[in-house]
């Protein structure tokens, strides 16, 4: 892999800022495909390693900002983003802009966004010419001392320059109401209400309208600091017969136990519940459920992290072989976070993937997951950022090998 | 239903661009071909034996394009969630006034971008991955915001410990002229004066290590004043119970008794002067020399 790398002039930062930079990012898959296998013994072509890349730029960027927040102290506050990105084949145009107008009692900011991105080389693959246009008004009012509301209006609409069946047009516009509830002991528990459609102007087919409840929660539990949200989601397709609709629960939830003053232990549980309301060959009814344990030690400014990881599918499909499986794993890891905007979190998880029965179009295996993420000064205000996340899967049967990489680096400097 | 299934996995395996699911896609097709031709010809037999196969290649070819984790309604409540948390990021570092993470931040949002490009793209996989690690680094940032907020208000609670404690102290140092307090007071106040200056450059351990100095300092001069205050009222009561224990020890006739009154005195008097210029260990040596030499004196003379 190829790393850029640069220099810039850097000053100090003000109500008028720019970020100028380089960067590489590539998102690639690998995969073997083994024809006498899937396809049976008249195939003449044998196991092939196959490749794709997602994506894979060096690009620079140059980014102007201005922010009244730094010269003024004001109820009325703003900020102007522009933004150019090129690679040399493809530029990218984006602008941003949010404001906030805050009361005694209320606050109303929104955000409203631009997206462009153009191939001005090479032939152009179909989606990658897109134009997207988003944002969303929220306000939020004080109800009592402990008690507040909001509404947040929201939307997109996304336009493609080359649409094809399987990418298209499309628009969303969706409202969520909200409660924050803050207890006597601060913790903090929300409401939240959503109603959203879909319109995809070439396929009604793809239409859909969704409600969304949630409820949240962050703050203490049994001694420990949680959070945790819990939701039930429905989905409607204007297709006949509900085809394609389903309901959605799902439930996130984090806990961190003091041990001693320097030994945690935290808890991460997820489980997502699909219920389609025609249980088909495509949609078919599944439970994914994880949950780790993880024990934290604090060295400084250092997190040492390590412990299991689980994951746990049921799915419930009358058409084909059952894919049920569970996963173990160890993992171990540490987060540094500096004072001065210094950040570097690396975690490494390996473990095993078991299938309740055997499978045609893969096999058990083992795997090893990398993540880092890392931030970290250069000189004054120039920084490298890293996110780099790779997955190694090694099956029992090697064509059914897969691996997957993501990079994101960037050298920037603000001023 | 075998052209349905085919039709479905078109549609699939043409968004997810996987080689295993167009070949197992292909095979499909060609199988069902050869179905229809063997119905054709009559051979009903073959035929369905074929498009059964055909059925589950193009079953397999689903498969192959679909994981558990690349379901759309996971993706977009994925995509949502880390835009929720980049907005109250945003949010908090405009509040706290924290630039320090803005470059992560930044990067993490352009990950975001990509992964709602992704998406849009119908790349479930990298959207959902891309996502979850600006996810991971935005809890990051939470936390670190949390507990600088922790420490901010923990370092401005300790401040106003220390200026309440200062506030009572400052009574007894008022009235108290002991050189050893006030230079402990002025130590005190000094280091106050570091801890504000660390704390407003955001060096929150130097801040909390000069208040607790500062603190010490305070508690110190405010025990050594209200000692010294102490001793002062101890000698003056000493004083009064020496001239009403006077006669009865005199009339005893105990000589030891009237030695041990005779040296109790004594202290008193080299208690005075150190009492008064606030040489606390000197006048406290005294005024507990003068206390045991007068008990002793009453214990002796019967009183």
């Amino acid at each position: 892999m190829f790393l850029c790398a640069g220099t810039a002039i850097c000053g100090n930062s003000g109500a008028f800022g720019i970020r100028v930079g380089i960067g590489y990012d590539y998102v690639s898959q690998e995969y073997f495909l083994d024809s006498l296998r899937l396809l049976g013994e008249d195939s003449l072509v044998g196991a092939t390693l196959l490749k794709r890349d997602y994506l894979d730029d060096k690009k620079a960027i140059l980014y102007l900002t201005l922010d009244n927040r730094s010269f003024l102290a004001s109820p009325r506050e703003y900020s102007l983003e522009v933004g150019w990105e090129q690679t040399d084949e493809v530029y990218r145009a984006v602008s941003n802009i949010d404001f906030g107008l805050s009361g005694e009692n209320y606050r109303f900011n929104g955000e409203l966004g631009f997206d462009t991105k153009r191939r001005f080389s090479g032939s152009i693959t179909p989606g990658e010419e897109l134009t997207v246009l988003d944002g969303h008004l929220k306000y939020r009012q004080v109800i009592s001392q402990r008690i507040d509301g909001s509404l947040r209006i929201y939307g997109e609409k996304v336009w493609f320059d080359s649409a094809t069946t399987y990418v298209y047009d499309y628009g969303r516009l969706g409202a969520t109401l909200g409660l924050g509830i803050l207890t006597a002991d601060f913790n903090s528990i929300s409401v939240n209400l959503t109603g959203e459609l879909r319109k995809v102007p070439d396929s009604t087919d793809l239409d859909y309208s969704l409600i969304r409840g949630s409820l949240g929660y962050i703050g203490t539990f049994l001694g420990s600091f949680s959070s945790g949200n819990v939701s039930l989601e429905y989905r409607d397709y204007r297709l006949s017969d509900d085809f394609d609709d389903y309901f959605l629960t799902t439930l996130y939830g984090t806990s961190d136990w003091p041990l001693s003053e320097k030994y945690t232990l935290g808890t991460n549980l997820s489980l997502e519940l699909f219920d389609y309301a025609v249980n088909d060959f495509v949609s078919a009814d599944y439970f994914l459920g994880r949950f780790d344990l993880l024990l934290k030690r604090k060295l400084g400014n250092i997190n040492l992290i390590f412990g299991p990881r689980s994951e746990f599918y049921f799915v419930d499909t009358e058409y084909s072989s059952d894919d049920d499986y569970y996963e173990i794993s160890a993992s171990a890891g540490f987060d540094y976070i500096g004072s001065k905007g210094n950040l570097l979190l690396l975690e490494n998880q390996v473990g095993h993937r078991h299938y309740n029965t055997a499978q045609i179009y893969t096999s058990d295996f083992w795997f090893n997951r990398l993540n880092v993420i890392g931030s970290v000064g250069i000189w004054k205000n120039l920084t490298l950022d890293l996110f780099f996340s790779a997955e190694w899967e090694w099956h029992e049967i090697d064509s059914d090998d897969n691996r997957i990489f993501l990079l994101t680096t960037d050298i920037t400097c603000r001023f | 239903m075998t052209d349905d299934i085919i039709s479905r996995a078109n549609e699939i395996v043409a968004n997810c661009q996987n080689l295993r699911g167009t070949e197992l896609l292909n095979a499909a097709k060609s199988l069902q071909n050869l179905a229809q031709q063997q119905a054709n010809t009559g051979n009903s037999g073959v035929s369905l034996q074929l498009t059964r196969q055909a059925r589950n290649k193009a079953l397999e070819a689903i498969k192959a394009c679909q994981q558990a984790e690349e379901n759309e309604g996971i993706v977009i409540q994925q995509l949502e969630r880390t835009d929720q948390l980049l907005e109250r990021i945003a949010e908090a570092m405009r509040e706290f006034d924290d630039r320090n993470f803005t470059s992560v931040f930044n990067t993490a949002k352009d990950n975001q971008r990509q992964a709602w490009e992704f998406y849009r793209n119908r790349q479930y996989l990298p959207a959902l991955k891309l996502s979850r690690q600006a996810e991971k680094t935005m809890q990051k940032l939470a936390e670190k915001l949390r507990s600088g907020t922790n420490d901010e208000n923990r370092i401005q609670h300790q401040f106003r410990q220390f200026e309440a404690n200062r506030e009572r102290i400052r009574e007894n140092l008022s009235g108290c002229s002991d050189e050893q307090a006030f230079n402990l007071a002025r130590q005190a106040q000094e280091a106050y004066n570091n801890a504000v200056d660390f704390a407003s450059n955001g060096e929150n351990e130097r801040a909390e290590s000069s208040l607790r100095l500062a603190q010490k300092f305070i508690q110190e001069a405010g025990e050594l004043c209200a000692q010294s205050g102490s001793l002062f009222r101890m000698l003056e009561h000493l004083k009064n119970e020496a001239e009403l224990v006077a006669d009865d020890i005199r009339a005893s006739g105990n000589e030891r008794a009237v030695e041990l009154y005779r040296e109790a005195l004594g202290y008193l008097d080299k208690a005075e002067q150190p009492c008064q210029e606030n040489q606390t260990e000197i006048c406290a040596a005294n005024v507990r020399a003068a206390q045991l030499s007068l008990q002793k004196a009453k214990r002796l003379a019967g009183i």
